[in-house]
């Protein structure tokens, strides 16, 4: 069996004179779980709606395994996909929607018993999805993606009303499959959730790529900051501003009485200001995350030392 | 194709849409055939005692299909199959699961052709049954005024044969307009509307209104099965052939829609 392997190319997605998706192209390889961020109506849902052949593109292809997902015989067992946890007839049981998928895509029935284990939802499975919660639908809905075992899974908002338990579950499940060689792309809008899972992103913003690489790329760009919390932050507040204006630091208050220094070291911060005795309770070193990033990038911010590139082309 | 057909089956089965299709297009036309052999029987018995003056002559073995298809606008039977038609694509298409049946599987015409498949399959027992479970009852309840109709002849076999295949064929139309229109109340509306209102008006109000309704669908239908009363001058199977015609351009259209324009994301 090959390597998974997802590629798009110069993909454009118009409906009548709008165009949502603007000759995005990227390339996932096998092992690799991918991002998928940006605002809502960035061309995320769309983008993955022609990835998995629910729609055609303008222009463009999008391929999985080399082959448009559309033209695959058996579909399930290349990619599984979570797109919305209200596709589900509310009358229906859980069980019985996994079984009527299963038929149609030609798994063995055994199947539906091993992904509502694997799911949590095997006491629920004679229950109708109608008398589910949102995070039991959700579930049920990763239960489906994984029915053919696929390579590649594809999740949009998978942590929408996931309790802590079930997101490290589902933290755990995606890295297990990325670690055994396969592709994870998930769409989300948490990124705390997806900070210490992706290792790729690919951002875009009004349909065009604002970003695709590595995170480490976006976030190595960006600076750090410390945030300082005095022992007696009203006191102080003129002696710090002083000390950091005599010391050329940026320092920023904020309404909770803490001082933010973009771009300074722990080390410059805890000298200036005991060169100007100003008691410090707490000071730490705070590194810039995806969210930073991610902030950054949809702003049209290019970010030194990363491959962005805004407007224009995008390949 | 296998696989699709018992995914279709399975579906049906976990809703209780099946279940009141079948249970209403069972119970309705011996229902309907009840009351109507009921008033008949009466009327006869009073007639005989009362000497009256507009006898009607006994009806024949189509008498059984007016709980089934209805006496210019549809009977029960009808209705539930086409309504049963429709909903097979549109509540599917209400929940997205059509949408996931297209994730699982890449062959959306099959996906079409096994729905068509279940709803033969439904509707041809449920109707050929209840036709002629209507001849039994009306030939039960009616008394003097059955005394043309025989339910177990080959001519009442021969009527229930074409009223199910004149069913089934609605139903297929019904399936085609539900794909075509991919809308609830669109659908509704043409299939409620036109049966009810649209066929029984068009030819009062359309110049040369014979020449119309010679080619209206359930003038035809009607013909073909032997209910007497349209203007049609073609020959039953002519008539016959016409609906299924005009059944099978629906449903290839529908399912060509199906197969080649994307579904709506958000139904």
């Amino acid at each position: 069996m090959t390597a998974p392997h997802l590629e798009v190319r110069g993909l454009t997605k118009r409906y009548g004179h709008r165009t949502v998706l603007d000759d995005v192209s990227c390339s996932v390889p096998a092992g690799t779980l991918v991002g998928l961020l940006g605002p809502n109506g960035s061309g995320k849902t769309t983008l993955l709606r022609v990835l998995l052949g629910l729609e055609r593109a303008t222009r463009g292809e999008a391929l999985v395994n080399g082959r448009p997902l559309a033209r695959v015989a058996d579909p399930a067992r290349h990619v599984g996909a979570l797109l919305d946890c209200t596709w589900f007839h509310p009358r229906r049981t859980g069980r019985d929607h996994l079984r009527w998928m299963s038929e149609a895509a030609g798994v063995r029935r055994t199947r539906v018993d091993e992904v509502l284990e694997l799911t949590g939802l095997a006491d629920h499975g004679r229950d109708p999805v109608g008398s589910y919660s949102l995070g039991m639908r959700q579930r049920l809905g990763i239960a489906g993606a994984l029915l053919g075992d696929p390579d590649v899974l594809v999740f949009d908002e998978p942590f929408n009303g996931l309790d802590h338990a079930a997101t490290r579950w589902l933290a755990e499940l995606v890295a297990e499959r990325v670690a055994a060689g396969g592709i994870v792309v998930m769409s989300s809008h948490q990124l705390a959730e997806l900070d210490p899972l992706v290792d790729r992103l690919l951002v875009l913003g009004r349909g065009r790529r604002l970003f695709d690489g590595p995170v480490a790329d976006v976030v190595a760009g960006l600076t750090s900051e410390v945030l300082v919390h005095p022992l007696t932050p009203e006191r102080d507040h003129d002696a710090i501003r002083r000390a950091a204006e005599t010391a050329g630091l940026l320092a920023r208050p904020d309404a909770d009485g803490t001082w933010t220094f973009p771009g300074a070291t722990v080390e410059t911060v805890s000298t200036t200001l005991a060169d100007a005795a100003v008691p410090v309770r707490h000071i730490e070193q705070r590194g810039a995350g995806l969210s930073d990033a991610y902030e950054r990038l949809v702003q049209g911010q290019s970010l030194p030392g990363t491959p962005v590139r805004t407007g224009g082309g995008t390949r | 194709m296998t696989g699709l057909l018992r995914a279709e089956l399975t579906k049906a089965r976990s809703t209780p849409l099946l279940v009141w299709t079948v249970g209403l297009a069972l119970l309705l036309p011996p229902l309907l055939a009840a009351l109507l052999g009921g008033a008949m029987g009466s009327r006869e018995s009073y007639c005989a005692r009362n000497s009256c003056d507009n006898v009607l002559a006994p009806p024949d073995a189509t008498v059984a299909t007016i709980g089934v298809l209805g006496d210019g606008i549809p009977g029960g039977a009808l209705t539930v199959l086409t309504a049963f038609a429709a909903a097979l694509l549109l509540v599917e298409l209400r929940y997205n699961t059509l949408s996931t049946a297209f994730l699982v599987t890449s062959r959306r015409t099959r996906v079409a052709v096994a729905k068509v498949v279940l709803l033969v399959a439904v509707a041809v027992p449920v109707v050929f049954v209840a036709t002629m479970a209507s001849g039994v009852v009306f030939d039960r309840v009616a008394g003097p005024a059955a005394a043309r109709v025989s339910p177990f002849s080959a001519a009442s076999f021969d009527v229930a044969a074409r009223t199910t295949s004149v069913v089934v064929a609605f139903a297929l139309m019904a399936f085609g307009i539900a794909a075509l229109t991919r809308h609830i109340w669109v659908t509704a509306a043409v299939v409620v509307a036109w049966p009810n209102f649209l066929e029984p008006l068009l030819p009062m109000v359309l110049p040369g209104g014979d020449d119309v309704a010679a080619y209206l669908p359930f003038a035809n239908a009607r013909h073909f099965v032997g209910i007497e009363g349209g203007p049609v001058t073609w020959s039953p199977l002519v008539s016959g052939a016409y609906v299924a015609l005009l059944a099978v351009v629906l449903l290839v259209a529908g399912v060509a829609r199906l197969s080649r324009v994307d579904l709506p994301r958000s139904p």
